[in-house]
């Protein structure tokens, strides 16, 4: 249990915090997109210190590398998505679009 | 018994070979706007459907009768329906000395008035559908009274309801009919609640879903005391739905609104009388639970007595029959509730047949009007429909009780069962109350419907001078009814001269409960006989005259011939007490209505239209408030799981 | 090699729709413009037939678990959720083949994406690895982004597709993070290793903070993608600006993987063995996590009930419904136990069939119309008849009345909860349905009623593919409230095995 004392887990747990916080607060699309990178980071962070000095280190590495390869993917698509939604708004605020509603 | 089946089964045909005929016509329709069903082909269908049914019911009657031994049939599709926890729910039917009486009423009246709607529906637009819903009824109606259990009851219970709403509802055009319909279905969505509870209950407590499991537990007594009382009530809760008992009788005079022989078959003869059936299928629990019975019972008594006082004032011909008919049903529950099973039953088949040949006499008088129905605009058509009038003569002495016809020994026998019976919530002397309610009662029911066969037929034409004759699809079921609502009376007459009925019976409700002696029960008959001739005299000379005299009469009202005049005297004491009561019960059941029933109802439906639009303003739109919602309720989720023990 | 050839011959169905899905879009590139809706549609539809095919073979398996490359299961309750992926793949095709919503020019590569989408619903049904139930929960997340968005220039299709990534990213996110956390504290990714570990330390009773921690996270990701309350709020939006055959995937297919991998997820690490005694804190926590879903969903039912109340567009009010839904299956997750949960297979799949039948009648309905408001369905029972009937049939299962299957699958999920002691539950979501009637009977009158201009779409019938797709799903909507019993068998039976 010595892992959830360490000082990078305490890291990646205000990282998370601080991802969430940005999503629940900011009103800046793109902001909003690198809220969510520096959650998935978190999660990075945290395969990668909980197996720091096991014999898993390698297995977690290429965990987080597939995390890595994920966002990217995500990002890319939600950046597309946020594009076309400020291609027809001309407005980068998250509450721009709003036809949908009740 | 492959056959038992078969008795649902073909009416349930029937009901899909008129929804395609149906569907058949909506398609022709799409290219010529008025294409007419083909009603001779439609009517002779669900009528045959019918028909075979009743034959198959009476052949299955005459197997029954000719058994030995415990005199049922029985048929399992399966044994494990529905699986559950508990007890497995099966499927099957169970043909015994009650469901075959019942089989055969519902079947026989029903194919009657499935042959009188043909003349009845001619040239309306929907008639496939009418048929179809009808004929659906019927199946869903043998369903009912044949289950052995209480879900495949249920299943019976809802597809009477459903087709009893989509009936009423039959002309939707018009807004009244459609509300009458919804008034339906939300009032007995109230009793199927009660219904429901009951049968989980049951289940829960006696471990069976079937009637015969239910009963024997209850009569082996494991069950509690509080426990069948419980059971009783919630049980009673849903027959007071079907069968339209304070304080859910008020949807059954709002479902006039439907077609007539809709109102004879399914709001007379045989879907209201479901809450009957259930209590007398059940009894052991009102046997052993005092408070359930003497609820049953008080509540019959002050349906029937309400429900009688508001038929005396009722201007619509259906109207007056509505209220007539829950105040008869209060009769049933009356009997039923005081152990006199055999008493109510008997009641239950007579008045099946003359209430439903009341209303389909009643029908032909508005068919012959052109779709009139108020009393006060007939009059005077003895000469223009004679075989209505012979025809529902009948039927009202039946229903007055006169001496002689079925009514007047159906009647007297629920009278004297709640004198012999047992007593009331264990008190005796409630028994005579109740008796006396119960008499009131008749004389009013023999005073009403005189006044309705008066006004209707005797006197000076007061509106319609040429009614158009009845053709013969109409007439035929209504003498074939006169002829039974006479010839039922055999089913049981006093002094033991024939309880046919009863003896039937005993297998299922056991033996009757407490004896009067001989001189009590002659004592008794002739008071019934004096009752119903009584309010037959009343209704004479009050309405004998024609409503133009006593009009004329009562505007010109020297005191000297007041005086004199001891039918003034009864108009006048009928003026300052029945109608300034029956107002004043109205009124106070229109406060009810108004603030408890509609409060309810109402209260709900504003809780739920508020819930809704705060639901939906929670959506709001904005992705930031749906942000701010998902990490609050991701916060409240890890929260609760780390500080809750 | 051979070891190799063997396991590979477990995913054959993976591989074939991995293999149709290139198909199509190659296919894409050579057919001429304008008839690639029908073309890749139909090789689509090809690829899915074979797939089931495949899937078909895997159906009675021996050994009934067959473990593949170390991170996947073969078993019934996988096949199951596959089979329900591939059919509501197939009336998703042909929906949309059908459908004049997505017609326009560039619908090729559509078909591949949702093919990219059941895949991704194939792993988080058969997957007991929790990576690879992450990189299949964001390989359907991600295809079903693109679709949600598909209708190019559609201002409500956008604004849809954006609130859906966003929230999907972030729960995504959310659950990923409380992955990494078991992984912290049990050193393993795989689900049949967490389990026995996190017995251990219930055993030695500590570290219930952090497992408390990890399992919350990972149940609002859960949350999210089956849309229960208070994560629902995107699910409204989404299904009705995106393209109706993409809102019947998401409502349907989506939402039964999800529910797949959180059943999976439950099962494997956080119900106690019964029969064997797990630690006493377990039991404890189970019980907690099962009130924890029941309070969950109380409140989605109820709030999916009451906002579809007021709806009077068609697929909003679907879609609200379907959140309702999701609520009283997730009442079977609650229970926490082998009945309950295969209550809610039995449950999903009864879903299915009155779902796709209900959005496949909105979809004929807008196709015809345009339209997608409930007041403007007037006069359909009288046009169309058969589709209004089979309707008809949609709803009364929906709002849970005999003889359909909606009946006996609420019947199921009741009976669970009340065994397992969730009386309050079953008597919320009994009001609940009471409440249900009213918008569903809404839709049912309107259907029925005569429209004031008779002529606005009388030249408009059902095209005979379009009733029979409908047909066939009125008939499984009602068989399975009769003849159920092979299936509750079945759903038995791969309960039983599920590890």
């Amino acid at each position: 249990m010595s892992f959830f004392g360490a000082p990078v887990f305490f890291l990646a747990a205000a990282l998370f915090a601080l991802g969430i916080y940005g999503f629940m607060t900011r009103r800046n699309l793109i902001v909003v997109l690198m809220s969510i990178e520096l959650m998935l980071n978190a999660a990075n962070l945290t395969f990668l210190a909980a197996a720091r000095g096991t014999a898993q280190a390698n297995e977690a590495s290429s965990y987080a590398v597939f995390v890595i390869l994920v966002a990217a993917a995500e990002v890319a698509v939600g950046l597309a998505l946020v594009l076309a939604v400020f291609r027809l708004k001309r407005d980068s605020d998250i509450d721009a679009a709003r036809d949908l509603r009740g | 018994m492959p056959f038992l089946p078969l008795i649902p089964l073909l009416p349930l045909a029937g009901a899909l070979a008129c929804g395609l005929l149906h569907l058949q016509v909506l398609r022709a329709r799409r290219h010529h706007a008025d294409a007419r069903p083909a009603e001779g082909l439609i009517g002779t269908i669900a009528t045959l459907a019918v028909a075979a049914a009743f034959a198959l019911s009476l052949e299955r009657f005459f197997a029954l009768a000719g058994s030995s031994g415990e005199r049922v049939l029985t048929w399992r599709a399966t044994d494990v329906w529905i699986p559950t926890g508990g007890p497995a729910i099966p499927f099957g039917f169970r043909f015994d000395a009650l469901s075959s009486v019942m089989c055969l009423v519902i079947t026989g009246v029903g194919a009657l008035i499935h042959l009188y709607s043909i003349g009845y529906m001619k040239g309306d637009r929907g008639f496939a559908r009418f048929f179809t819903y009808l004929n659906l009824f019927v199946a869903a109606m043998l369903v009912l009274v044949l289950a052995d259990s209480m879900p495949v009851l249920f299943i019976g219970w809802e597809g009477v309801g459903l087709c009893s709403y989509l009936l009423i509802g039959f002309w939707y055009e018009e807004m009244k009919n459609a509300e009458a319909g919804q008034k339906a279905f939300v009032v007995n969505r109230v009793g199927d609640f009660g219904f429901l509870l009951a049968m989980f209950a049951a289940a829960y407590w006696t471990g069976s879903f079937e009637f015969t499991g239910v009963n024997s537990a209850v009569e082996g007594g494991k069950l509690a005391t509080w426990q069948t009382t419980v059971l009783g009530l919630l049980l009673f809760v849903g027959a007071c739905g079907k069968s339209a008992q304070i304080p859910l009788y008020v949807w059954l005079p709002d479902a006039m609104a439907g077609p007539t022989p809709v109102s004879a078959l399914i709001h007379a003869a045989t879907m209201v009388t479901a809450g009957v059936y259930l209590v007398i299928r059940t009894h052991p629990i009102f046997d052993v639970s005092p408070i359930a019975s003497g609820v049953v019972a008080c509540t019959g008594a002050a349906t029937a007595i309400f429900a009688g006082s508001m038929g005396l004032v009722a201007r619509d011909i259906k109207k007056v029959l509505a209220y007539s008919t829950v105040s008869q049903l209060g009769f049933l529950f009356l009997g039923a509730g005081v152990g006199a099973y055999g008493a109510s039953f008997y009641h239950l088949v007579t008045h099946a047949f003359f209430k439903a040949l009341l209303f389909l006499g009643a029908g032909s008088v508005i068919l012959a009007l052109h779709h009139e129905q108020d009393l006060f605009k007939m009059g005077g058509l003895r000469r223009a429909l004679p075989g209505s009038y012979r025809t529902m003569w009948i039927g009202a002495a039946a229903l007055a009780g006169l001496p002689l016809f079925s009514g007047f020994f159906s009647k007297d026998e629920i009278l004297a069962g709640v004198l012999g019976g047992r007593p009331v919530f264990g008190i005796p002397g409630l028994n005579w109350v109740l008796y006396a309610v119960a008499a009131a009662t008749a004389l009013m029911t023999s005073f009403y419907t005189f006044r309705l066969i008066y006004l209707a037929f005797e006197g000076e034409p007061r509106g319609h001078e040429h009614p158009h004759p009845n053709p013969t699809v109409i007439t035929l079921p209504l003498v074939v009814l006169a002829v039974a609502s006479v010839a039922a009376a055999v089913l049981g007459l006093p002094f033991g001269i024939s309880h046919a009925l009863q003896h039937w019976l005993e297998p299922v409700i056991g033996e009757p409960q407490g004896h009067l002696s001989h001189s009590a029960e002659i004592l008794l008959l002739v008071g019934s006989g004096v009752i119903a001739l009584l309010g037959f005299a009343i209704a004479r000379a009050t309405y004998g005259g024609g409503l133009a005299k006593a009009e004329a009469r009562a505007a010109a009202r020297p005191a000297l011939y007041n005086a004199l005049s001891a039918r003034w005297w009864i108009d006048e004491l009928y003026d300052a007490t029945v109608v300034r009561a029956v107002r004043l019960t109205s009124f106070i059941a229109g406060l009810i209505d108004a603030f408890v029933i509609d409060g309810l109802v109402n209260g709900a439906a504003s809780l739920a239209k508020r819930g809704a639009a705060s639901a939906r303003r929670m959506a709001d739109g904005s992705t930031q408030t749906y942000a701010l919602w998902f990490g609050a309720g991701m916060v409240v989720v890890v929260a609760s799981l780390v500080l809750l023990r | 090699m051979n070891l190799l050839r063997e396991e590979l011959s477990w995913i054959t169905p993976e591989l074939c729709l991995t293999l149709f899905a290139c198909v199509a879009l190659l296919v894409d590139l050579f057919v001429q413009k304008g008839r690639e809706s029908v073309m890749v549609g139909f090789f689509s539809l090809m690829g899915l037939l074979a797939t089931a095919f495949f899937l078909y073979r895997q159906y009675g398996v021996t050994p009934p678990a067959q473990p593949v490359f170390g991170c996947m299961v073969v078993d019934p309750f996988s096949t199951l959720f596959k089979l329900f992926a591939v059919g509501a793949l197939a009336f998703v095709v042909l929906f949309t083949m059908l459908s004049r919503q997505t017609r326009p020019d560039g619908y090729g590569e559509f078909y591949f994406i949702l093919l990219c989408a059941g895949l991704g619903a194939f792993f988080l049904a058969s997957t007991y690895n929790l990576l690879l139930m992450y990189l299949g929960l964001e390989l359907l997340s991600i295809a079903s982004y693109i679709l949600a968005g598909y209708a190019k220039g559609n201002r409500r299709s956008g604004e849809a597709a954006m609130k859906y990534v966003i929230f999907g990213a972030v729960a995504s996110g959310v659950m990923l993070y409380g992955f990494t956390l078991l992984y912290g504290m049990t050193g393993s990714i795989d689900l049949t290793v967490i389990g026995p570990k996190l017995r251990d330390q219930f055993a030695l009773d500590h570290g219930t903070i952090p497992i408390s921690v990890a399992t919350g996270l990972c149940l609002a990701g859960f949350a999210y993608k089956i849309s229960a309350a208070p994560f629902h709020f995107w699910t409204p939006d989404v299904y009705e600006g995106a393209p109706t055959p993409v809102t019947t995937f998401l409502a349907v297919a989506s939402k039964g993987a999800g529910f797949a991998a959180l059943l999976r997820f439950l099962q494997a690490g956080f119900i106690p063995d019964r029969t064997l005694g797990g630690p006493e804190a377990m039991m404890g926590y189970s019980d907690k996590l099962g009130t924890l879903v029941a309070v969950l969903a109380a409140l989605t039912m109820t709030l999916g009930n009451l906002a579809a109340l007021g709806q009077t567009n068609l697929k909003r009010m679907l879609a609200y419904s379907s959140i309702a839904h999701a609520g009283y299956v997730l009442m079977g997750v609650a229970t926490m136990n082998r009945e309950g949960f295969s209550s809610v297979l039995f449950y999903l799949v009864v879903y299915y069939f009155m779902n796709l039948g209900a959005f496949g009648v909105v979809m004929y309905y807008a196709n015809t119309t345009g339209d997608e408001q409930i007041d403007d369905l007037k006069g359909l029972g009288w046009r169309s008849p058969l589709v209004a009937i089979t309707m008809v049939a949609f709803l009364v299962a929906l709002v849970g009345l005999p003889p359909t299957a909606g009946f006996i699958g609420k019947w199921f999920l009741f009976t669970a909860a009340v065994k397992k002691g969730f009386l309050w539950l079953a008597v919320v979501a009994g009001i609940n349905s009471a409440i249900s009637l009213f918008y569903y009977f809404r839709v049912a009158r309107a259907m029925w009623l005569r429209p004031e201009e008779e002529a606005k779409y009388a030249t408009v019938h059902a095209s005979p593919a379009f009733a029979a797709l409908l047909l066939v799903l009125a008939v499984g909507t009602v068989w399975f409230g009769v003849g159920f019993d092979s299936l509750l068998r079945y759903c038995d039976y791969s309960q039983n095995l599920l590890r």
